[in-house]
C-alpha cells in the first residue's frame, strides 16, 4: 500500500484540463517530491488530496482510504504556499486551535505546543499577533502546526518560498526529522537544488500530466535533478 | 461536537472585533439621544396634554424600530462576511483542511455570527431600557420579552443564513447589494400576502403575484416573526397565528440550510 496513490484522476475546470489522467504513487515514510512548471497542476493534485476542489474521474487514496472520505483528512496534515490566519491570534493560539481541530488530546496539547514552538524557533515571537508577523514568521507559524501533528502524510505547498536561507536550512532538517519518525513528506516545489537534497523519490508533472516518477537514484543516476527535469518538461514540448 | 465548538468560538472571537459593532453603536447612541431630546423638547414646549396620544411612552417604539433596523444591518454584515472574508483571507482553505467538516465549518459560522448579533441585540435594549429610565419613562416590558428573545435570535440566525448563501456566488460588496434586494423582496411579499388566507393567497394568480407568492413560500416570513417579537414585548396580536408562522420560518430555514449546506459542499477552494 503507498502512502498516496493516485488512478487516473483527471479534473476539468471547464474546458481547460488541470490534471489528465494522472497516476501517482508516493512510497510510504518517503520524502516525495511534485515537480512542475507554474500552472503544471501540482496545487490542483494538492486541494484534489485535501478535497478542496472534486476531481472529475478517476480514484484517489491516502493511506488506502478515499480522500472524499471524512477519515481520510485526519490522515494529512497540509501547510499553504502562504500560511495565513486570522490577524489577533497569536503563534500560541494558531497552535493551540490546529491543535484541537486535529483532535489532539487535550491534555497532552500543551507539551506538544511547547515543543513546536522550541523545535520551530518561535519563543521570541509567541505571543506575537499574526497580524504582526512578517511572511517568513507566519510560514514558520505554519511549519509548527505540521510539527503539532499526529497526521502519518504531511503536504507542503511550495514550503521554500517566503523563507530566508536560514529558514530554509531549518525547514530542511525538520523535513528529515519527519521522515526519521516514519512520515510521509509531500513536498511541491519549483526550487529545485532544494528539493534534490531532500527527496527520496520525485514526479515531475506538466500539463496535468505526468512524465516521469520514481526513486530519485534510479531517475537521476549521474544527472543533476535541474537537468533532469528541463530534459522531462523541453523534451515533450518538442514532442 | 467538539470541532463545532471550536468554529463557534473563533467566530465570536473573529466578529466581536468587527468595526461595524462600534460604528453601529455609537450611531445608535446618537439616534437614540436625538429621539430623546426630541421628544423632551416637544413635552416641554406643548406639554403632554396637548398632544393627543402619550408621547414619552412612544419613545420605546421608536428606539425598538431602530434597534431592529441596526440588528437586521448587522446580520446581514455578519452573514456576508463571516465565510465570504475567510475565502477572500485564504483561510477557509486551511480550515476545511483540518479535520473539520464543511457542515461544522458552516454551523459554526452561523452559529457564532447569530450570537454576537444577538448579543448586541440584547445590549442595544438595555441601553434602551437604561435611556428610558432615567427619561422616566414608562418600561412596557414583561415577562414575555424573555419569550421573544429566542424568537429574535432564531430571526437573526434567519438573515444570516440567506445572508451567507447568497455571498457564496460573489464578492462582498455585490452580495450586500443582492442581499438588499433580496431582504426588500421577503419584505414585500410579506406585507403583500401577510395574514392571508390560504384561498386568498392563490386567487388571481398572475406573473408577480405568482413570483411574490413564491419568495413568500420559500424563505421564512422575517416581518412576521418581527411583528411576533413586538406582540411579544407589547403585549398586541399583531400576528394572528405566531406558531404557523413560526413553524413555516422553521422548515423555510432548515430547507435553506440543506441548500447551502449543498452549494458549499460542492465549492471548489
Amino acid at each position: 500500500m503507498y502512502a498516496i496513490e493516485a488512478n487516473k484522476v483527471v479534473k476539468h475546470y471547464r474546458l481547460n484540463k488541470a490534471l489528465d489522467e494522472f497516476d501517482l504513487y508516493v512510497p510510504k515514510g518517503s520524502v516525495f517530491a511534485l515537480l512542475g512548471p507554474n500552472g503544471a497542476g501540482k496545487t490542483t493534485f494538492i486541494k484534489c488530496m485535501l478535497g478542496l476542489v472534486n476531481y472529475t474521474k478517476g480514484e484517489l487514496k491516502v493511506e488506502g482510504k478515499n480522500v472524499n472520505e471524512v477519515d481520510a483528512r485526519k490522515l494529512v496534515s497540509y501547510i499553504p504556499e502562504r500560511f495565513n490566519f486570522y490577524p489577533f491570534y497569536t503563534a500560541t493560539a494558531v497552535l493551540e486551535f490546529y491543535g484541537k481541530a486535529m483532535g489532539i488530546d487535550k491534555s497532552i496539547l500543551p507539551e506538544k505546543i511547547e515543543q513546536a514552538i522550541v523545535k520551530l524557533e518561535l519563543t521570541e515571537i509567541r505571543d506575537k499577533k499574526i497580524g504582526e508577523m512578517s511572511k517568513g514568521q507566519r510560514q514558520r507559524v505554519g511549519i509548527a502546526n505540521l510539527v503539532l501533528s499526529d497526521a502519518p502524510i504531511l503536504i507542503l505547498d511550495e514550503p521554500f518560498s517566503g523563507l530566508d536561507p536560514i529558514g530554509i536550512k531549518d525547514l530542511k532538517k525538520i523535513i528529515k526529522d519527519f521522515k526519521a519518525e516514519g512520515k510521509t513528506v509531500f513536498l511541491n516545489s519549483h526550487i529545485l537544488s532544494e528539493v534534490e537534497e531532500i527527496c527520496d523519490s520525485f514526479a515531475v508533472i506538466n500539463k496535468g500530466v505526468c512524465h516521469a516518477q520514481g526513486d530519485k537514484s534510479e531517475l537521476l543516476k549521474d544527472s543533476k535533478l535541474d537537468d533532469f527535469f528541463y530534459q522531462v518538461i523541453k523534451g515533450e514540448a518538442n514532442e | 461536537m467538539s470541532n463545532l465548538t471550536l468554529v463557534v468560538g473563533d467566530t465570536i472571537k473573529k466578529e466581536v472585533r468587527n468595526k461595524a459593532l462600534v460604528i453601529i453603536f455609537f450611531l445608535n447612541i446618537i439616534i437614540f439621544s436625538i429621539v430623546t431630546a426630541g421628544v423632551d423638547f416637544i413635552i416641554s414646549m406643548v406639554g403632554n396634554d396637548g398632544i393627543p396620544l402619550d408621547l414619552s411612552s412612544q419613545k420605546i417604539h421608536v428606539f425598538l424600530f431602530f434597534i431592529n433596523k441596526w440588528v437586521g444591518l448587522l446580520a446581514i454584515l455578519f452573514g456576508i462576511g463571516c465565510v465570504k472574508s475567510d475565502e477572500e483571507d485564504g483561510i477557509l482553505g486551511q480550515l476545511v483542511s483540518l479535520p473539520i467538516m464543511r457542515s461544522e465549518y458552516l454551523i459554526g459560522r452561523i452559529i457564532g455570527a447569530s450570537s454576537i448579533v444577538f448579543c448586541f441585540y440584547a445590549l442595544l435594549i438595555l441601553f434602551a431600557v437604561i435611556a428610558l429610565a432615567i427619561g422616566e419613562s414608562a418600561i412596557p416590558f414583561n415577562a414575555a420579552f424573555l419569550l421573544a428573545l429566542p424568537i429574535k435570535f432564531f430571526y437573526i440566525l434567519s438573515v444570516i443564513l440567506i445572508s451567507v448563501l447568497i455571498s457564496l456566488f460573489s464578492s462582498k460588496v455585490i452580495s450586500f447589494v443582492l442581499a438588499m434586494v433580496a431582504f426588500v423582496a421577503i419584505d414585500i411579499a410579506g406585507a403583500m400576502n401577510g395574514g392571508k388566507t390560504f384561498s386568498e393567497l392563490f386567487t388571481d394568480i398572475g406573473l408577480f403575484k405568482g413570483f411574490n407568492l413564491f419568495i413568500y413560500g420559500i424563505f421564512p416570513h422575517l416581518s412576521e416573526l418581527d411583528k411576533v417579537v413586538n406582540d411579544l414585548i407589547f403585549s398586541t396580536k399583531d400576528v394572528t397565528n405566531p406558531l404557523i408562522e413560526l413553524a413555516h420560518s422553521g422548515i423555510s430555514i432548515i430547507i435553506l440550510y440543506f441548500i447551502l449546506l449543498l452549494i458549499f459542499r460542492k465549492k471548489e477552494l
